[in-house]
């Protein structure tokens, strides 16, 4: 079989010659899933030089069809030979064919180019706004307030219900002080009634709840960002060369440029170019009076590092609070980026299996919801921006995704 | 049962070439367990293994076997009660010799050899009878010269002349590492099956994930010259081998927690 791809402007024509059989039809998906991983979700395929279509060739084509339409994509074969557009038809899969009967005219959206007004091209990386409710902020909330690495004291942390319109960041774990919460405690991300969380045992093994009917999952928190409110915005981002990708702290300072503002909250789901962070290995209600837990080496024993840039081509579901006002309130919660003067992020990352996102704008509590759906998180990170000389890994960055965001109203920024 | 505490070994002590291979080594396997050691290249495996086997004295601790201190004893006089498979398929076999001769070495093993037909009537029916348990029709081939074999088929056989006695302690250093996959499947396979059927107590060395979790009733997990995890009883039960990866990539990022990345991470959580 042979095949070769041609990008026209709001679809990727696919031409295949040959057979597609059992031996070919896996490469034939994979090549096809590699498109749709590339952004584009509407695909043609000429099908003038296919000789053959076997049961699982057309497995295949279905599969991808299915996996299109999932994400408001298309895909219609072309031009088939009568052998090829009879077994689709027999098979019970006409509708895949795109002939006068079936035709749509619709050749999906176009992507992101200069030619909008609404696009940035920052990078060899364009970068979309798209209004949600302009006038909307979040209120932010500092619960718990541990200073690391002083031990925690009895009855210090605060229960907190994450319902769909909340979402939030920091040290928690679920259950109460007397079912053991205080060994358990471990950086977590909360969005859209979904709570994916590191148990601080040492095992690095995620676990998370997921709201349904009348449960929303709460979690006893040592230090959390909370917030409450609509998202103003929704900036999609995707590579406009090969390669190109979007750092964590590009993308906050570019959102709050949008926002006009110095001070956000954001919720993202984006492919992974490379994470980079720490997360606790051992529970900080494990800390004792005499436990030196933040030097070296002892912080072996608390905390793990990335190592290296990771978890490249999975899905992140990144929560984060940034300020680029020195002086502001928020700014002494949140870690400075040693790159950006002034800039000051806290973000905590999920790591999921890739999954494709539609283009424009797309629901958050739903693509959020179907992230935990697929499986479960693979990993926690606090995110962290590595500026060691020489061998530093930099910061976590991004392929394509979308980041729903909102400004953070000066009256609404409490501590608890 | 096998009691091994504060074993350490230093090769080359005192000079550049300076080698810490085992550092306070505690480990108890009772008797009919079946234990995996899986380590990083240079955790100091197949030291250990050649340790209990007494081929080099260690400089601290005791290894008791069944409740005798072997310490001190030689290789030569462990061989009696412990049994070992090597990596390399040839290397616990005659080549020259054939399948029936090879056996009747190992059955004589710690006895007195005198001059006396090596291959016995009796024996070679016993020989027949059990070579007939590992399935690969090497029964009706025992005089053949064990050189002809493959790999698989001389590794089980040396697994074979190995447990023929009944060994107090078998020794497996990476006994499936020179096979191909199938091979190496069957071998794995057929340890397994010989040691419940015959309720030995053994350690076995492995680079396989997969062998670590299906075969043995215990993981020991070494990383440079220590024991840092080890997997027995319920924790063995429902380990995968994904936990035992990220096992291994929790301490290499471990070690890479270096006093600067210290620095570093002190300043995110501060």
């Amino acid at each position: 079989m042979k095949i070769s791809f041609n990008p026209c402007d709001h679809f990727m024509e696919v031409t295949v010659a040959g057979r597609l059989d059992a031996t070919w039809a896996e490469p034939f998906l994979d090549a096809l899933r590699n498109i749709l991983r590339d952004g584009q979700h509407h695909i043609r395929m000429d099908a003038a030089a296919l000789e053959y279509l076997s049961s699982a060739g057309i497995r295949s084509l279905l599969q991808i069809h299915r996996e299109l339409t999932a994400v408001d994509g298309s895909f219609k074969v072309q031009r088939a030979v009568p052998f090829v557009s009879e077994a689709l038809r027999m098979s019970g899969f006409g509708q895949l064919l795109d002939t006068e009967e079936t035709a749509t005219g619709d050749h999906g959206r176009p992507l992101p180019d200069a030619a909008s007004a609404q696009v940035d091209i920052q990078e060899g990386m364009a970068i979309e706004t798209l209004l949600l409710s302009p006038t909307a902020k979040l209120a932010l909330r500092r619960v718990g307030g541990w200073q690391p690495w002083q031990p925690v004291a009895a009855g210090c942390c605060q229960e907190m219900a994450f319902p769909g319109s909340r979402f939030a960041l920091g040290i928690g774990a679920p259950g109460s002080e007397t079912d053991g919460l205080r060994q358990r405690l471990g950086e977590f991300v909360a969005a859209a009634g979904c709570v994916a969380y590191l148990p601080g045992d040492g095992f690095e093994a995620p676990d998370y709840l997921l709201g349904a009917q009348q449960f929303v999952p709460k979690l006893g928190l040592l230090d959390a960002l909370i917030c409450d409110g609509e998202f103003s915005h929704l900036l999609r981002f995707g590579p406009q060369q090969p390669g190109a990708c979007l750092p964590l702290s590009r993308l906050t300072a570019c959102a709050m440029d949008q926002l006009q503002t110095d001070t956000m909250g954001f919720l993202m789901i984006a492919e992974i170019d490379g994470l980079v962070g720490a997360a606790l290995s051992r529970s900080p209600g494990l800390i004792e009076a005499d436990t030196e837990a933040g030097r070296f080496p002892d912080i072996r024993d608390w905390l793990t590092f990335s190592g290296e840039r990771a978890h490249s081509t999975e899905q992140a579901l990144v929560v984060g609070v940034a300020c680029r006002q020195p002086d502001h309130p928020v700014a002494q919660w949140l870690p400075p980026v040693p790159s950006q003067a002034g800039l000051h992020c806290h973000a905590h990352a999920a790591v999921f299996p890739f999954s494709p996102l539609p283009q424009g704008k797309i629901d958050p509590q739903q693509w959020v919801r179907k992230l935990f759906e697929s499986g479960g998180p693979k990993a926690i990170m606090h995110l962290l921006e590595d500026d060691r000389p020489a061998l530093g890994l930099g910061q976590s960055a991004f392929v394509r995704g979308a980041c729903w965001c909102a400004a953070l109203d000066d009256k609404e920024v409490t501590e608890a | 049962m096998l009691k091994i505490r504060n074993l350490a070994k230093t090769f080359f002590p005192g000079t550049a070439n300076e080698v810490t291979a085992l550092r306070d080594i505690d480990l108890d396997i009772e008797d009919g367990c079946f234990a995996a050691i899986i380590g990083t290249n240079g955790s100091g495996k197949s030291t250990l293994l050649n340790a209990v086997a007494g081929a080099f004295q260690a400089d601290a601790g005791s290894i008791e076997l069944a409740g005798v201190d072997i310490t001190g004893q030689p290789e030569y006089r462990r061989a009696g009660q412990i049994g070992r498979v090597f990596q390399n398929p040839f290397a616990g076999t005659a080549a020259g010799m054939s399948i029936a001769e090879n056996i009747v070495l190992a059955m004589r093993r710690g006895q007195r050899q005198g001059l006396r037909r090596a291959v016995s009537r009796k024996a070679r029916e016993e020989i027949r009878a059990r070579v007939r348990t590992l399935n690969m029709g090497l029964e009706d081939r025992l005089d053949n010269p064990i050189g002809t074999l493959s790999g698989g088929q001389r590794q089980a056989l040396t697994l074979l002349m190995a447990t023929w006695q009944r060994p107090k302690l078998l020794l497996l250093d990476e006994h499936t590492a020179a096979l191909d996959p199938k091979s190496a499947a069957q071998v794995a396979a057929l340890t397994k099956e010989i040691i419940e059927r015959e309720n030995l107590t053994a350690l076995m060395v492995t680079h396989s994930m997969q062998q670590a979790v299906q075969l043995p009733d215990h993981i020991v997990m070494m990383h440079q010259g220590r024991i840092i995890e080890q997997y027995g009883a319920q924790r063995k039960a429902s380990v995968r081998v994904a936990d035992l990866l990220n096992a291994f990539d929790r301490v290499r990022r471990r070690d890479l927690l270096d006093p600067d990345v210290a620095a570093l991470l002190a300043r995110q959580y501060a």
